[in-house]
């Protein structure tokens, strides 16, 4: 064997490894899932569904689960608003602090969880706004917003304004120019975005730690149950979430490699 | 005179401008977008500033002025040893998520050909999928009765559990790695598929051996993705309070873990807001020495 491809199979077993070091947790904690045994930790006993059934039967596990279910919709709507208006303004149209406006609408991504956690905290605090789902909607929708104007944003760049200019000189009205040019040709960035988004707050913990109220989401749940009990029940519901987030953020690729490759194909026949 | 005529023009002009903007509601998405970032983000933000001067009585932050959160801060040791700490540590893990992530990205890039989306796909979803699920993995594995302990206990290789593998400080660094490092991973990716290949194949065709060939022409050409893969690790490390607070244990106390504090039960805010002002100039230090390496926009997009 030639010492050149010694080198890359012993690259390809380190990926392998580092790949074994990401996901070897999740994959023991899905397996121990179906484990019979009493704890978290015990050996393998035997299959059982049990610890999903229980994790149904748990009222506020549940109750949880719906909150964020309905923050992550809600956070995703507003963040779609705000981040493909931002989008528009900052491809289309030319201002003075333009780079200022793009590192504003960038900045809850830089910004570390925990501190802008705490000045929301203080924010709603002063102004004496009662926490609640929404101060955590609200919040999350801010936080995402990034996420969205990058991909948009992204997508605009590229668009050829010929198409909407060519739609304008047949007659068409500026709203259905946007109907019925922009708005398709940007659908699959949009979706992809907002997968993404609602993956986002349905997972975000730190940021709904500060602004929640009495009503708590499924992080925040799981938060408590990991500092004050490990149970096997947590076991069965790490690997829900798991699985739901691997579903939506598969679907997300899987409707990005589509429009890619469309978009490679019309290019082509151009 | 002539003076004061083309002193008038442009004002006139904006004038003239801001009245058909009025007019036109051109400016209200715009205005709209500044109002919702306004209030929800730069007010907020300010508002730390402005708390971190007020004086705390009976449990409250209250309108003032004051100097005693920062004195407090700068005065007692035990918090400088904890900044230290904080950006050693922080330091410490990026630097391993670099060394783990620059070969991975380099074979991802150069080697692998036909399932180059699967294994790009498999990095990012760590990044879609529960933070706090993927910590609790982690504690699942390394407990006292963890998977590693009792492969090792009947393996016969040790006799007790090891007690370092969780809440300690090792095992917050090794949770840092573990949450971390796929994202230095991407970055450091991201310059390296932008490498010449031609580029390489001309080092090799001069007579170049793969170590001459990494040390002088591919590593330095991949520099800029080796800084902004550790600066854009250092900075989440850096504010991360789930994995200090979880997994550190007793010495998992770092910035962010007293900033918390701060705004629980010991309603410290004023103090509080002194850490958050600390650790928000720090990132701002990180996120601009990022900037001079990278387009932080495109890279996350």
């Amino acid at each position: 064997m030639s010492s050149a491809s010694f080198r890359k199979k012993l690259l390809a077993v380190y990926v392998a490894l580092v790949f074994a070091f990401i996901y070897g947790p999740i994959l023991v904690v899905l397996v121990l899932s179906f484990n019979e045994g009493k704890n978290t930790s015990s050996p393998w006993t035997g299959f059982t569904l049990n610890w999903f059934q229980a994790v149904f039967r748990d009222r506020p596990m549940v109750e949880a689960g719906f909150n964020s279910l309905y923050v992550g919709t809600g956070a995703t709507i507003v963040a779609l608003l705000l981040g493909v208006i931002a989008s528009f303004i900052f491809i289309r149209r030319q201002f003075r602090a333009k780079s200022a406006f793009s590192l504003m609408i960038i900045a809850p991504f830089l910004i570390p969880g925990s501190l802008y956690g705490i000045s929301l905290l203080m924010f709603f605090a002063q102004i004496g706004f009662d926490r609640s789902l929404v101060t955590i909607a609200l919040s999350h929708a801010i936080l995402i917003t990034p996420l969205v104007f990058l991909l948009v944003s992204a997508r605009l760049a590229t668009f050829d304004r010929d198409l909407e200019q060519a739609a304008q000189d047949l007659g068409a009205s500026r709203l259905a120019v946007m109907r019925y040019v922009t708005l398709p040709i940007l659908t699959p960035t949009i979706i992809i975005a907002a997968l993404l988004a609602f993956t986002w707050s349905f997972d975000e913990f730190i940021i709904a730690f500060f602004t929640a109220g009495s009503s708590n989401t499924l992080p925040l749940a799981i938060w408590s149950q990991l500092k004050y009990s490990l149970s096997n029940r947590l076991n069965a519901l790490a690997s829900l979430i798991f699985i739901f987030s691997f579903i939506t953020a598969m679907a997300g690729a899987f409707v990005f490699s589509i429009s890619s490759k469309k978009k490679r194909r019309v290019e082509e026949e151009i | 005179m002539t003076m004061g005529v083309t002193e008038q023009i442009p004002k006139v002009a904006t004038r003239a401008k801001l009245r058909k903007a009025v007019l036109t509601g051109d400016n209200i998405p715009l205005g709209f977008i500044l109002l919702c970032f306004a209030l929800l983000l730069v007010v907020p933000l300010l508002l730390i500033f402005v708390i971190s001067f007020w004086p705390t009585l009976e449990h409250r932050a209250v309108p003032g002025f004051t100097l005693s959160n920062y004195g407090k801060l700068f005065g007692t040791s035990m918090y400088v040893r904890i900044l230290f700490k904080t950006l050693w540590l922080s330091a410490l893990s990026s630097i391993i998520c670099v060394l783990i992530g620059y070969p991975f990205a380099y074979f991802v890039a150069k080697k692998v050909t036909k399932y180059k989306f699967l294994v790009l796909c498999l990095i990012i979803i760590p990044f879609w999928t529960s933070f706090l699920i993927r910590v609790y993995a982690g504690m699942i594995i390394l407990g006292r009765t963890g998977l590693v302990n009792s492969a090792l206990l009947n393996l016969g290789i040790i006799k007790e559990p090891l007690e370092f593998l969780l809440y300690t400080t090792f095992s917050m660094v090794l949770g840092f790695i573990y949450i971390y490092a796929p994202f230095s991973i991407l970055t450091i990716y991201s310059t390296i598929i932008g490498i010449d290949d031609r580029i390489l194949d001309a080092a090799f065709d001069l007579g170049a051996n793969w170590w001459q060939r990494l040390r002088y022409v591919t590593l330095p050409l991949s520099l800029p993705g080796v800084v902004a893969g550790f600066l854009l690790v250092f900075m989440p490390i850096m504010g991360d309070y789930v994995i200090p607070l979880l997994i550190g244990g007793p010495e998992g106390t770092v910035l962010t873990t007293l900033m918390i504090t701060q705004f629980g039960f010991s309603s410290q805010w004023g103090f509080g807001s002194v850490l958050a002002l600390l650790l928000m100039i720090l990132t701002a230090i990180v996120v601009w020495l990022a900037g001079r390496y990278v387009n932080l926009g495109r890279l996350f997009g």
